[in-house]
C-alpha cells in the first residue's frame, strides 16, 4: 500500500528571517513523515564545523568527537584511568574496519575512558550524542557527557545503539566518559564503535505517540485526529501532523492543523473535492513545527545538517540527505544511498564503497557535495523561499522514495527524484533491482523535472545496483518512434492526444536502461513498476489527473496519486 | 496467445528478380489458406491452378507420430516428379497443418517431407486434403497478380489484406482492417469505396536463386495474425505480417494492419532509421502510417547514439536470458496523431543476439531483434545465410 505526503505546504524556519529555506524546511518534514512510516534513524549531521569556520575546502566533516568513527591508528585520542586499557580491535566493529576495545580490570573503585575534548561545539547549545556499543559481560556501563549520563546496559554480545544522551554544550571542555565499574580485579572487555555528537535538528518535534504504548492516533470525522495523549491546543494551529495508516491508503500524510474541534485537530486535506479520511485508530503520527524547529541558516545557523535513514524495506536501504556545502548556502540537497545496510562513516555520513553506493558507479565517482553528485533542487530563489509544497510517495515496506518539491506560484519548477527497489522481473533479482534517479549536476531555478540533452536533466545519469560490489551507471529511457529518432517525437510531441477512440489518456510505464560494463554496448532494462510512476503525453495540462490514480505533474511524467483525491 | 507454426524452413529455387514475386505471391496464399484466412477474391491468372503448378490435390493423406516424417495416401497420388516440391497439408491438427518441401518420394502412396521443416512429431491423423505443387514456378503468375484474403476471426467483421505481385520483385500489401473488400457482404464493393491502408511493399528477391519461408499464425480462434518471413541470400530478409494490435483501447473495433520490410530489405522492427511503418486506418478510417516505439536515450548522448541502446539491448546475464517484449504501436505526431494505439502482437529484441537462435525455450531472434514462436522446444533452428 502506497503512503503520500499530498500536497502538503511547509513554512519555512520563523528565525530564518528574509533568508528562505522552506526547501530544506520541506526535507526536514520528509525525514519526520519517513520517521512516523517507520524508517530507522542512523545517521545526523549538523555542519557546524562548516559554519564555524567557513569555507571548509570541500571537506564534509562535521564531527564533533575525535576519532569518533575508531578509524585512527592507535589511541591517542581516548584517556583511560589506571585499571583500564584500550585499543582498536578490528574482530569487533560495528561499521567500517575497527571499534576501541575496552579491558576493564578495575578492582576498587570504579573508574572511565575519556575522549578528547569535542570540537567545534557551540558554547550553551543543546546537542545530542548517540553511540554504539558492545557489552557481553553482566555488569552495565555508562557513557557520560556533561553530567547527563545513559546506561550501556549488558547485551549478550550483540551491538547495540545507546540512549540519546542530551547535553548543554560548555564549549570547548564537553567529551564523552564511558564510565567503567568496579569488576573486582576480574577482567573483561567491551566495545565502542561510530560516535555521533550532532546538535539535534532533525529529530525534534513538538509531540508524537507514546512510543512505549500502542500507537494512539484516530482519524475521525472526515478530517479530524485525535490523540488520547494529546489534547490539541491552539498554538498546534499551523503545525504539522504526520501520519501513518497500515490500513487505509490515502490516510497516511503530513496535514496542516487549521483549527481544533475540541482537543482535536481539524486537518486541511489538501482536496479540490470532496476527500475524507477513512476513520482509523491506532495510528502512529507526529506533530511537528517547521516554523519552530527546522534547521535555519540566517547567517550563520545551521540550515545545512543532513541526515540518514534506513528503509524499513528487508534490504534495509540507506538514504543520506544533506544540503551542498560548498560554494555556501544554495538551494541544493545532495542525496547519496546504499542498496543495502551499508557501513557509513559517523564523521561524514559517507558510504563505505566496500558496499554499493550510488556516488561509486562503475562510471566513476559522483562527488556528494560539489555540485556534481545526484541532487534535487527547486526554485533558485532564497533557498525555497518561504513555503515550498511538498509531493512524497512511499509505501508500507519503503520499497522507494518519490521526491517532489513544488514551489507555491510555480507550476513547473520542480525538485524532483525517485529512488528505491524497483523489484524483481523476469530478467532482474530484487537485490540488483535498486535505482537512484534524480539530477546530477549544479543547476538549479530550473525543474528537476524536464527531459532534454544536458546532464541535469532528469534520468539522464542514474544509478543502479548490480549483484556486485559497485552499482551503475542507469538512465531513464523515452520512447521513440520507428520513423523519427528526434528527441521532439518522445511521447509524441506537440501532437498528443488522448486515445481518439476510447477518449482516454494513455500511459506508459517508464523504463530505466542500464550500462552493467560500462561498454555502451551492453544494457539490460528494467521496468519501473513498482514506482506507479508513468509516462503520458507531453502536452497533458500539468498538475492534473491523467487517471483518478495518476498525477501528471511536468513534461509527460506522472506520480501516483490516491484514487479519489483531487488535486489543487 | 497461442501460436501455430505453418511454415519452417521451407527452401525455395530459382528465385531470381525475374519470378521472384509471382513465386511468393503463391506460396503467401497457400500460407493465408493453410492458416485459416477465407479467400475473398483473386485475379484471373491461370498460374494459381494449373495443372503443371499444381500437381495433385489428393484428400486422403494420412500421417502418423509412429513415422515422423512419412506421409502416405492409399489413392497412390505422388510421382518421383513431386520430389523437391511443395505440399500445403491441410490437417485439421494444428501440428500437421503446413506447408512442407517433399525430400523424396517412396512409392506412389508414401512420401517423406524434409526434416528441417518439420516442427514438431506428427500426431496420428488421417483423411487429410492437400495441395502438391511446385510454387508456380512451370507457369508463373503474372506481375499484377493478386488475392483478397479474409481474417479467420469468430467474431466482428474481420479485417482483409489484398496482396499483389506489383513487380517480378516485389510484393505489395494493403489491409482492410474495416472487411469491406465486399460491401455489403457478397457484394463487390466498388474499389474506391474501400477502406484501405496505406500500402506496404517488400521486395523479395533473392541473388543467390534461393530463400528460405518461416510463417505462423496466431490461434484463429483470435485474430489471426499471419506473420511469413522469407530469408535469401546473401541479404533478403523480407517480412509480411497481416494481423490487429493487441491492447487496444475500448472502442478501437479495427485495429488490423499490415506491415512488410519495405524496399530495401528493413527487416528492423523498431529503430530510427530502418524499420517500416504499420498501416493502418487511423478513428477516422484514413489510411495512415503508424509507428512501432523503441526505447531510447534520454539525454541523447552517452548512451552511444540515440538508437543505441534499443539495438544493444542484452539481458543482465544473470537469469540467462535475452528479454523481449512486444513494442507500443504510435500514431504519427501529427494533427491526428500522438497517441499510443496498442502494442504489436510480436516482439522485438536485442539486435544483436545470434541470428537463427532460440533466446528462450519459446521463442527465436530471426534477425535483428525481430522473434517469433517456437512451435516447440522440438523445433527446428532456423536456416538462412549466416
Amino acid at each position: 500500500m502506497r503512503h503520500w505526503i499530498r500536497d502538503a505546504v511547509v513554512d519555512q524556519p520563523a528565525a530564518e528571517g528574509s533568508y528562505g529555506g522552506a526547501f530544506f524546511a520541506a526535507m526536514w518534514t520528509v525525514y519526520h513523515f519517513l520517521r512516523t512510516c517507520g524508517w530507522k534513524w542512523i545517521w545526523e549531521d549538523d555542519s557546524y564545523y562548516y559554519n564555524l569556520n567557513g569555507s571548509p575546502g570541500g571537506v564534509s566533516n562535521s564531527a564533533h568527537c575525535p576519532d569518533s568513527s575508531m578509524e585512527a591508528v592507535g589511541t591517542a585520542n581516548w584517556t583511560p584511568d589506571a585499571g583500564i586499557v584500550v585499543a582498536k580491535d578490528s574482530t569487533q566493529r560495528h561499521m567500517l574496519t575497527q571499534s576501541l576495545k575496552i579491558t576493564n580490570s578495575l578492582n576498587g573503585s570504579s573508574g572511565s575512558v575519556d575522549s578528547d575534548n569535542f570540537i567545534n561545539m557551540l558554547d550553551t547549545y543543546s546537542f545530542a550524542c548517540v553511540l554504539q556499543y558492545r557489552n557481553p559481560t553482566s555488569n552495565t556501563y555508562t557513557a557520560t557527557i556533561n553530567g547527563v549520563s545513559v546506561d550501556l546496559i549488558p547485551t549478550a554480545g550483540a551491538w547495540e545503539r545507546s540512549p540519546v544522551i542530551t547535553f548543554i554544550s560548555a564549549g570547548t571542555t564537553d567529551k564523552l566518559e564511558i564510565g567503567c565499574p568496579d569488576v573486582n580485579g576480574a577482567v573483561e572487555d567491551i566495545w565502542i564503535d561510530s560516535i555521533i555528537v550532532y546538535r539535534g535538528w532533525y529529530e525534534r518535534f513538538v509531540q508524537d505517540e507514546d512510543l512505549s504504548a500502542s500507537p494512539d492516533g484516530q482519524l475521525l470525522n472526515g478530517d479530524e485526529f485525535h490523540s488520547d495523549s494529546h489534547s490539541f491546543v491552539s498554538g498546534d494551529i499551523g503545525r504539522l501532523l504526520c501520519v501513518y495508516d497500515p490500513t487505509n491508503e490515502g490516510n497516511s500524510g503530513v496535514w496542516k492543523i487549521t483549527g481544533l474541534n475540541g482537543n482535536d485537530a481539524v486537518l486541511d486535506l489538501r482536496d479540490g473535492g470532496s476527500w475524507t479520511m477513512t476513520p482509523a485508530t491506532g495510528l502512529r503520527w507526529r506533530l511537528i513545527d517547521s516554523e519552530l524547529n527546522a534547521p535555519y541558516y540566517n547567517g550563520g545557523g545551521s540550515i545545512l545538517a543532513g541526515f540518514g535513514l534506513e528503509s524499513p524495506h528487508s534490504t534495509k536501504w540507506r538514504f543520506f540527505a544533506k544540503p551542498n556545502w560548498v560554494g555556501g548556502p544554495s538551494n541544493l540537497i545532495m542525496l547519496w544511498m546504499s542498496p543495502t545496510d551499508a557501513d557509513f562513516d559517523v564523521e561524514t555520513g559517507y558510504l563505505s564503497e566496500s558496499f554499493p553506493v550510488t556516488y561509486d558507479v562503475h562510471e566513476g565517482k559522483y562527488s556528494t557535495n560539489n555540485f556534481a553528485g545526484f541532487r534535487i533542487a527547486g526554485d533558485s530563489g532564497y533557498r525555497g523561499g518561504s513555503q515550498q509544497r511538498l509531493f512524497v510517495v512511499t509505501d508500507d515496506e519503503g520499497t522507494y522514495l518519490q521526491l517532489c518539491f513544488r514551489p507555491p506560484g510555480s507550476d513547473t519548477i520542480l525538485a524532483y527524484g525517485i529512488f528505491g527497489v524497483s523489484g524483481a522481473d523476469a530478467n532482474v533479482d530484487e537485490d540488483e533491482s535498486f535505482i537512484s534517479l534524480c539530477v546530477v549536476g549544479s543547476r538549479d531555478g530550473y525543474s528537476d523535472l524536464q527531459f532534454g540533452t544536458s546532464t541535469d536533466s532528469f534520468g539522464y545519469q542514474g544509478a543502479m545496483a548490480t549483484k556486485r560490489e559497485f552499482m551503475v551507471d542507469a538512465r531513464l529511457m523515452m520512447f521513440g518512434m520507428g520513423h523519427n529518432n528526434e528527441f521532439s517525437e518522445k511521447s509524441y510531441g506537440s501532437n498528443g492526444q488522448a486515445n481518439p477512440f476510447s477518449g482516454k489518456e494513455w500511459t506508459i510505464v517508464p523504463v530505466i536502461m542500464r550500462d552493467l560494463d560500462n561498454s555502451e554496448s551492453q544494457f539490460a532494462q528494467k521496468e519501473l513498476t513498482t514506482f506507479g510512476c508513468r509516462h503520458c503525453r507531453v502536452n497533458f495540462p500539468v498538475w492534473s489527473l491523467v487517471d483518478t490514480d495518476l498525477l501528471h505533474i511536468n513534461n509527460g511524467w506522472c506520480m501516483p496519486w490516491p484514487d479519489g483525491a483531487t488535486p489543487l | 496467445m497461442a501460436f501455430i507454426t505453418l511454415a519452417r524452413n521451407v527452401r525455395v529455387d530459382t528465385e531470381s528478380s525475374t519470378h521472384s514475386a509471382h513465386i511468393a505471391l503463391f506460396i503467401l496464399r497457400e500460407l493465408y489458406l493453410l492458416g485459416y484466412w477465407q479467400e475473398m477474391e483473386k485475379s484471373t491468372d491461370t498460374g494459381w491452378t494449373s495443372a503443371s503448378n499444381v500437381l495433385a490435390e489428393p484428400s486422403d493423406l494420412a500421417v502418423a507420430a509412429s513415422t515422423p516424417l512419412e506421409i502416405t495416401s492409399a489413392s497412390t497420388p505422388f510421382t518421383l516428379a513431386m520430389e523437391g516440391q511443395y505440399i500445403s497439408l491441410f490437417a485439421s491438427d494444428s501440428s500437421n497443418r503446413g506447408l512442407y518441401r517433399i525430400k523424396s518420394v517412396l512409392s506412389t502412396s508414401r512420401i517423406v517431407v524434409e526434416e528441417m521443416c518439420r516442427p514438431d512429431p506428427w500426431v496420428d491423423e488421417s483423411g487429410i486434403s492437400a495441395k502438391i505443387h511446385n510454387a508456380s514456378k512451370s507457369d508463373y503468375l503474372a506481375t499484377g497478380a493478386w488475392f483478397v484474403m479474409r481474417a479467420p476471426s469468430a467474431t466482428g467483421r474481420p479485417m482483409e489484406v489484398y496482396v499483389e505481385a506489383t513487380a517480378a520483385d516485389n510484393v505489395s500489401m494493403y489491409g482492410y482492417p474495416l472487411g469491406d473488400w465486399f460491401d455489403p457482404p457478397g457484394t463487390p464493393s466498388t474499389p474506391g469505396s474501400r477502406t484501405v491502408t496505406t500500402g506496404s511493399g517488400g521486395l523479395v528477391a533473392a541473388s543467390g536463386g534461393y530463400s528460405y519461408f518461416n510463417a505462423y499464425i496466431t490461434d484463429p480462434a483470435g485474430e489471426g495474425l499471419l506473420h511469413h518471413t522469407q530469408i535469401g541470400t546473401p541479404s533478403m530478409w523480407a517480412r509480411f505480417v497481416a494481423g490487429e494490435l493487441e491492447d487496444v483501447a475500448l472502442g478501437d473495433d479495427y485495429p488490423g494492419f499490415v506491415n512488410t520490410s519495405g524496399s530495401n530489405y528493413n527487416y528492423e522492427l523498431v529503430d530510427s532509421d530502418y524499420c517500416a511503418a504499420i498501416n493502418m486506418l487511423d478513428d477516422t478510417n484514413v489510411g495512415t502510417d503508424f509507428w512501432p516505439t523503441w526505447m531510447a536515450n534520454a539525454g541523447l548522448s552517452g548512451f552511444g547514439s540515440d538508437s543505441s541502446p534499443h539495438r544493444n539491448l542484452l539481458t543482465t546475464r544473470m537469469k540467462g536470458k535475452a528479454p523481449f517484449w512486444k513494442p507500443n504501436v504510435a500514431a504519427p505526431n501529427a494533427s491526428n496523431g500522438g497517441y499510443i494505439r496498442g502494442t504489436l502482437p510480436y516482439y522485438t529484441c536485442n539486435h544483436y543476439q545470434p541470428l537463427h537462435f532460440p533466446i528462450d525455450p519459446g521463442f527465436f531472434h530471426i534477425r535483428n531483434g525481430i522473434v517469433i514462436p517456437r512451435s516447440s522446444t522440438l523445433d527446428k533452428t532456423l536456416r538462412g545465410p549466416r
